[in-house]
């Protein structure tokens, strides 16, 4: 007897002990839970969230956790930055300038208990952001000039030329774009909702299409406007250049001109000088010798020389031995 | 084939109180063994990882984090006591904004500009004009715990391909948020410049600017993302007719250099000859001074000189003088006609123009 029943009773045992760990292994499985980072737990009973022992609404964190099984259910949110993209609206400024406005959101699940019972998803929350961020931009844009929403500052703008340079333009009122954020920001409640949104952006902001094209338009002339400028200033200053060349080399030739003369004139009266002394010592004398050197000079070859014999000169001619 | 067992166990089979115990027994404690096996196989299974060159582990225990793990191989705890995730720490990712690699290569193709594309790089500048900005954005992930639990996404992630670290993003919400940030960060800065800063003079500031805006936006997220750099591709006027606009005002500013350049090399060319000229001319003028003066000087001195011989014999020497110069006089003329002056009525027939007119003069003279 003995015999047989020791193997049987073994067996039995084996197979009590897989049951065991069977049961336990399913209590433990319905029971035991593994928070990830980045997320949290609300744990409902019967659907309504449990509290913890404190009496603030049980919120599990990060970490290995057990509940009751079959009693109570657990529900997973997210504890990370959560992203929210709007669509792009088209809206009108204070400055009745109507532009098209694209914002971007980050926000985050802040009160897990509130907004399981309020919204109960992510999704839902996206849902909420829509209609509550669109509004808050709308009521914020009302309020600015469209330069409050496209500049940061007043810092004056830097041109490649200072043609370019604007006078005082459309001035920037408090913080700009960045106060603008913050106003939308400010704008959107969601403490109710158990969320929090933390960052505002405006990622696009741009003319509608039709205004785009005046604004191309205006690019357009204006850059012509310089152009023009250039080219009006290219014949400006070639003229002056050219002037002044004229006035230059003008003076330059004057000059020439002047000190050419005064030296020959020097020079003249140098000789005038000279020889008035000279020959004033004799001028009866000077007279003869200028005379002949005239006449060496004025009777040439070509010329024809008429003399009649009663010229001194050839009075041998006619009056032989005398 | 086994003879022993299952002809046993059929032999005694029928007999219901000979169910063979220690036979089943035997097999039970097989069944034992191997179960154990399979399940310490599964279970070491999940105890092995490797984590490849490029990236770095974070290993969680029951969810939390629980330590790093470097390149290489490693054990931890079995599933689902501690689970890996692997990031992809070393690589370098790139973010393009405004265009669109087709497919990166010795010639690199872009895809053509969509709508999507000018969407996000035509931007407002600070004179209220327009301008498309195109710029890439590299990061790096530097803290794998931030990468992975602080920025989420409503989207369900795929838990397995992020486990096993085949995807090159593991946390998809993180380029996301860093695009997010980019386009508002590029836009507000453009917001705050001029047309020609954005296109010309300021795009290197503009996109130092930018990264450090991007990188302090992303450490408010704790997106454990360092921004490597941001590079500005393109930027150019919204549409070809503004930047023919454009151009025309660079040809305008060229085409003044040029006319200036051509007024000046003009001025260069004249002025300094004209200053040769004038030297020149003095010069001469000098000269001829000079010239001038040593002539009369000799003339004067050749007349002093015969003045005071003369003065010695005036008479005679004034004689002398006279004929002397009438004698080369008369030699050198070539027409001499001389007439008795007794014959009048003489000049009425003479031809002036033409000596030889009167033939037999002439020859008479000529001789």
């Amino acid at each position: 007897m003995n015999r047989k029943i020791s193997p049987n009773f073994y067996s039995m045992v084996s197979a009590s002990l897989i049951l065991v760990l069977g049961v336990v292994v399913v209590f433990l499985y319905s029971s035991a839970y593994v928070v990830e980072e980045g997320k949290q737990v609300i744990v409902t009973q019967f659907g309504k969230p449990v509290e913890g022992p404190d009496g603030k609404p049980d919120v599990k964190r990060a970490g290995l956790h057990f509940r009751t099984p079959f009693i109570q259910e657990i529900h997973y949110l997210e504890s990370r930055l959560l992203p929210w993209d709007g669509a792009p609206e088209s809206m009108q400024t204070r400055d009745k300038k109507r532009i098209d406005i694209d914002v971007w959101a980050r926000w985050q699940i802040i009160d897990p208990q509130t907004f399981f019972v309020k919204v109960r998803t992510e999704q839902r929350g996206q849902k909420i952001l829509d209609d509550l961020v669109d509004s808050a931009v709308r009521d914020v844009v009302a309020r600015h000039n469209l330069i409050d929403v496209v500049r940061k500052s007043n810092e004056p703008l830097i041109y490649e030329t200072e043609e370019l340079q604007r006078g005082a333009s459309d001035q920037v009122t408090g913080r700009g774009r960045d106060g603008v954020e913050e106003e939308i920001l400010l704008g959107v409640d969601l403490q109710e909702y158990g969320m929090k949104l933390t960052k505002v952006r405006i990622k696009r902001v741009n003319y509608v299409e039709s205004v785009r094209r005046t604004v191309y338009e205006r690019m357009i002339s204006e850059r012509l406007r310089i152009a023009r400028l250039y080219d009006s200033e290219a014949i400006e200053e070639q003229n002056k250049i050219l002037g002044q060349t004229k006035k230059e080399l003008d003076q330059i030739e004057g000059e020439m001109e002047k000190r050419a003369a005064e030296i020959r004139g020097a020079a003249d009266a140098t000789v005038i000088q000279l020889t008035a002394a000279a020959y004033g010592q004799s001028p009866e004398f000077f007279e003869f010798l200028r005379r002949l050197e005239m006449f060496r000079e004025t009777f040439k070859s070509d010329t024809r020389l008429i003399l009649s014999t009663d010229n001194d000169l050839l009075r041998l001619l006619t009056e032989p031995g005398q | 084939m086994s003879s022993d067992g299952s002809g046993n166990w059929q032999g005694r089979g029928f007999d219901p109180e000979n169910i063979p115990w220690q036979e089943i027994s035997k097999w039970m404690w097989l069944v034992w063994v191997g179960l154990a096996v399979v399940g310490v196989g599964l279970v070491g299974m999940t105890m092995v990882y490797g984590i490849e060159a490029s990236d770095e582990g974070v290993v969680l225990r029951f969810g939390k984090t629980h330590k790093r793990a470097e390149p290489g191989l490693h054990f931890k705890l079995p599933w689902p006591i501690e689970t890996v995730y692997k990031v992809p720490v070393q690589r370098i990712q790139t973010l393009e904004f405004g265009f669109e690699t087709q497919r990166p290569g010795r010639q690199t193709r872009y895809a053509p500009t969509s709508k999507d594309d000018l969407a996000v790089s035509e931007m407002l500048t600070g004179d209220l004009n327009l301008g498309n900005v195109e710029w890439i954005v590299q990061y790096r992930v530097n803290d794998p715990e931030q990468y992975l639990f602080k920025v989420g996404d409503t989207e369900v992630i795929d838990r397995r391909a992020l486990a096993s670290g085949t995807l090159s993003e593991v946390n998809a919400a993180v380029p996301d948020a860093i695009r997010d940030i980019s386009e508002s960060v590029m836009r507000k800065l453009v917001g705050d410049s001029s047309i020609d800063y954005v296109l010309t003079i300021g795009r290197d500031k503009l996109a130092k600017e930018a990264e450090t805006m991007i990188q302090k936006e992303l450490d408010d997220f704790e997106a454990g993302v360092d921004i490597i750099t941001v590079k500005l591709q393109t930027t150019s006027p919204p549409t070809a007719k503004v930047q023919d606009a454009f151009q025309e005002v660079n040809r305008a500013r060229q085409k003044k250099e040029r006319v200036v350049n051509e007024a000046q090399g003009e001025r260069n060319s004249k002025i300094p000859a004209a200053r040769g000229m004038r030297e020149k001319m003095i010069a001469e003028a000098e000269g001829y001074k000079n010239r001038v003066k040593l002539v009369a000087a000799g003339k004067v001195n050749a007349f002093l000189a015969q003045l005071a011989e003369y003065e010695k014999a005036p008479d005679v020497t004034r004689k002398r003088l006279y004929l002397e110069a009438m004698q080369e006089i008369l030699g050198n003329v070539g027409s001499k006609t001389i007439i008795d002056e007794s014959v009048q009525g003489m000049l009425p027939i003479l031809n002036l123009d033409h000596g030889s007119a009167i033939p037999g003069i002439q020859q008479g003279a000529q001789r």
